[in-house]
């Protein structure tokens, strides 16, 4: 009997033991990763300075790389865009998904919808490229027709079902009574949602466009085939330009030094803009859906 | 509960009314994808037919379009295999973190080990393909190396590893550990619904902390597979990460230390020469569509595991 | 004369196919109050959200009979729910203020969505008046602008009770609006109750009979879906016609 009971005893301890070296495996690659970007990402802050903000990009001095600053305002740009195209998109589409839930109409666009939320992302790319910059090209807006809006556009598309779905759980969630009594009021339809209960529901739709922006940020492969890919002038809305994004798979494939320096650095940016929304939409929400 | 809604009043249809575009859109999105890529694809499908689907040779040809052959099997083969090779490392790591994050961290730090964990979802993949290529890879390359000299008589790491590091083991890895917070939270979230008679029940028959760990496992399998499902098809679709440390090698093998290619990373790496060459974006475009329909199938088997799991816990 | 404010005519309501309210007829006048007791789960809280239509959120119940506001049937086709709502004033059971506004804006979002006001100044007068009719004016006189959350469970009932009065109802609906108060609370809406009836009818639910004694004119006993028995309110509590009003008036009062 004693036997069996230490067999056990040892299992359950070696079960055990497996389960936290497990997670902690799970955890270690980003904390890692944390350093690491924190290292290196400083140290190509420090070798250029302010500037790395600001100035473009000059891969071939290694001690003075210049900046991502066209970058920097790409991803801006990019993100400012396509986060206005998408809610005023995504608000009525998750209201359609709210308003009416039971209906078979409603729920095969919510499947739809969810379904388009971990869809690859450089499909939208190849479409917008398709569709977009095609047509730019044609019409001579510019040479190749990557463009920023060509860019937006395609971010707009890859946030847009989250956003959606976010914005149809957070007014899923606002509890019966207050809408009952937002209803009470008399008002029509459109108006008590829109302008009652989209207000008892604002902090989970506030959280989606928080996370919404902090993907669109970090996106790279929609951007691939539609703004061209120049970090070294500020472009305009019709022009070529690049992101953080872009530029740190761009240079993440040069061989020398002063690529990767500026790569780690962006890194650094791009992970800092990220955590600061993640933890903004946190300090709102105590249980975030990604 | 029919395909439209009850609408009892002309404020109510004209609601819906105004409300029905969006419907529309999404639909349109879809269509749009799908026809964009049809449309472009079709000049290399009506020049090799359904062989481009089979054919594991690209070969470029410039100046010389005749001789132009691309085939995506290969690339094909590598998304579902990569895919495979990322259930592999998020299984154990997912299940483990959720577990771990609910019965062994103290109540005070469970929210910020859930921080964590969705900060590493947030991540951008960009910056885990840098961080994989920059460190992950070499890694990879000695463990695959010693993995190689001794074990090299099976199958799967038949081939010496590159010196860089970057092969399907690599891609496999990386898209494992990046799947893994996703797939962690849905776990994490059907662990701690757990009812609490339930691990009253698994510990009143006298099992130890691992064995009731186990038993009320069994009973969230459904959200268990929902969340690997939901790994599997992020995995697919993820492009510029494995772009840059799968290798770039057409090849269709059990060999983990072999490069290799995927659809997304195909297109990824292609696009940028295709230009030079008359079916090549074309060829990319039926990629594309490959690409399409696998992840049109895979998402939606994810959604309906986890629709299917979302229902049980609805009737908990 | 007493006028007739609101008639309900054979009332039957159905939710997911079950017949919840079955034949329900009565009428409430001027200047009085009609409460509504029973046994929970008897319907009455559906039969009041049948009379602003606010049924109509739920695809599941099905409404059949008529409503007559005034002399509208609203449950004809060429009414809007809004319409109706807008006559028709509703207090809730868990106070219910809107969490994310200010007192002010509480009772001030009725009209304003009704565009009912022309100017700030009229609007102030009309808030002003809804939390003086509510007795809850002079509580929060000086801090209009804070938010209503802050506010203590009784305060905020009486403010969910100036937000409807904002709208200038023809009829107040009470969905057993003191059930989440404690006794002080609950004497001060009572009180509010009796003065209030005189400008506006009242339909309350309550799911205390004693509380139907202190502050009903008309009393009905819903006992399942059915309207057993109504009648002027002292009658019912002392010369009970039907055996189920006596018997529950008795187990509910009896027991203390």
């Amino acid at each position: 009997m004693p036997r069996i009971e230490a067999r056990r005893r040892l299992a359950d301890l070696a079960g055990r033991a497996l389960i936290v070296v497990l997670a902690a495996a799970a955890l270690a690659p980003l904390f890692h990763l944390a350093a690491t970007v924190t290292v290196n990402g400083v140290e190509a802050i420090v070798r250029s300075g302010a500037g790395f903000f600001t100035e473009p990009p000059d891969p071939t001095d290694p001690a003075h790389p210049g900046g991502i600053g066209p970058a920097l305002w790409g991803t801006a740009m990019l993100v400012t865009l396509s986060t206005l195209f998408a809610v005023a998109l995504a608000i009525p589409a998750g209201v359609f998904i709210a308003e009416f839930r039971r209906a078979g109409i409603s729920r095969a666009t919510l499947l739809l919808t969810l379904v388009l939320m971990e869809f690859p992302t450089v499909l939208v790319g190849l479409t917008v490229y398709a569709t977009v910059v095609r047509a730019f090209r044609s019409l001579g807006v510019n040479q190749y027709g990557y463009s920023m809006l060509a860019g937006a556009v395609a971010l707009a598309l890859v946030v847009l079902p989250y956003m959606a779905v976010q914005a149809s759980e957070a007014l899923r969630h606002v509890p019966r009574e207050l809408r009952e009594a937002a209803f009470s009021l008399g008002a029509s339809r459109l108006k008590t949602v829109y302008r009652v209960v989209l207000g008892i529901a604002r902090r989970g739709i506030v959280v989606g466009v928080l996370i919404g922006v902090a993907k669109a940020a970090g996106e790279t492969a929609p951007l691939l085939f539609t703004v061209g890919g120049f970090f070294n002038t500020y472009p305009g809305l019709l022009d070529p330009g690049g992101s953080v994004s872009l530029l740190i798979y761009e240079y993440a494939w040069q061989a020398q030094e002063g690529y990767h320096v500026l790569a780690w650095g962006a890194a650094l940016v791009l992970m800092t803009i990220v955590a600061g929304l993640m933890l903004a939409a946190r300090l709102l929400v105590r249980e975030v859906r990604l | 509960m029919g395909l439209l809604p009850r609408l009892r009043s002309r404020d109510d249809r004209a609601f819906f009314i105004l409300h029905l575009p969006t419907t529309y859109l999404v639909l349109l999105f879809l269509a749009a994808m799908l026809g964009v890529l049809v449309l472009y694809s079709y000049p290399e499908l009506a020049r090799e037919g359904l062989r481009i689907f089979t054919s594991t040779v690209w070969n470029a040809a410039e100046g010389n379009p005749e001789a132009e052959h691309y085939g995506l099997a290969a690339a094909i083969y590598g998304s579902i295999y990569t895919g495979l090779l990322a259930l592999l490392v998020a299984a154990p790591l997912s299940v483990s973190l959720a577990v771990a994050t609910v019965e062994f961290v103290p109540r005070r730090l469970r929210g910020a080990v859930a921080t964590l964990s969705d900060l590493m979802a947030a991540t951008p993949t960009i910056v885990y393909g840098l961080w994989g290529l920059t460190y992950l890879a070499p890694a990879m390359a000695r463990v695959m190396g010693w993995l190689h000299t001794h074990l090299g008589w099976l199958p799967f790491f038949s081939q010496p590893p590159p010196e860089t590091g970057t092969m399907f083991a690599t891609a496999g890895v990386l898209l494992g550990i990046m799947a893994t917070p996703y797939a962690a939270a849905v776990i994490r979230e059907a662990y701690s619904m757990i009812p609490w008679h339930l691990r009253e029940a698994a510990f009143g028959l006298g099992a130890t902390r691992f064995e009731a760990i186990r038993i009320l496992l069994s009973t969230i399998k459904p959200s268990i597979v929902a969340a690997l499902a939901l790994a599997f098809a992020r995995s697919i679709g993820e492009t510029v990460a494995v772009a840059l440390v799968i290798g770039n090698g057409m090849n269709i093998t059990l060999s983990v230390t072999s490069p290799g290619i995927t659809v997304a990373s195909l297109i990824a790496l292609q696009f940028p020469v295709a230009g030079l060459y008359r079916y090549m974006e074309s060829a990319l475009f039926a990629g594309g569509l490959a690409l399409f329909a696998i992840g049109v199938v895979v998402n939606a088997v994810a959604v309906s595991f986890m629709k299917r799991w979302e229902e049980e816990i609805g009737h908990a | 004369m007493p006028r007739t404010v609101l008639e309900v005519r054979g009332l039957n309501i159905w939710l997911a196919g079950r017949h919840v309210v079955k034949d329900v007829s009565f009428s409430i006048e001027e200047g009085t109050v009609f409460a509504l007791m029973g046994p929970s789960g008897s319907g009455k809280s559906t039969i009041l959200r049948a009379v602003n239509r606010l049924l109509d959120l739920y695809e599941e119940a099905e409404v059949k009979g008529q409503v007559i506001l005034d002399g509208v049937d609203v449950y004809s086709p060429d009414v809007d729910p809004p319409w109706v709502r807008r006559r028709v004033g509703m207090v809730f059971q868990y106070p219910n203020p809107f969490p994310h506004m200010s007192i002010y804006d509480n009772v001030a979002i009725g009209p304003r969505l009704n565009r009912m006001v022309r100017s700030r100044k009229e609007l102030d007068e009309l808030v002003r008046w809804a939390l003086e009719k509510a007795y809850l004016w002079d509580e929060v006189k000086d801090r209009l602008h804070a938010p209503a959350a802050k506010l203590s469970g009784g305060q905020k009932q009486r403010l969910s009770i100036a937000r409807a009065l904002a709208l200038k109802p023809r009829l107040l609906l009470m969905d057993e609006p003191t059930a989440n108060l404690d006794p002080v609370a609950t004497e001060k809406i009572e009180e509010l109750i009796i003065e209030l009836k005189r400008e506006i009818p009242i339909l309350l639910v309550t799911h205390d009979p004693q509380q139907a004694a202190r502050v009903a004119d008309y009393t009905g006993f819903l006992y399942y879906g059915e309207l057993v028995e109504t009648g002027p309110t002292s009658k019912i509590f002392t010369e009970p016609e039907n055996p189920l009003t006596e018997r529950y008036l008795l187990r509910r009062l009896g027991a203390r």
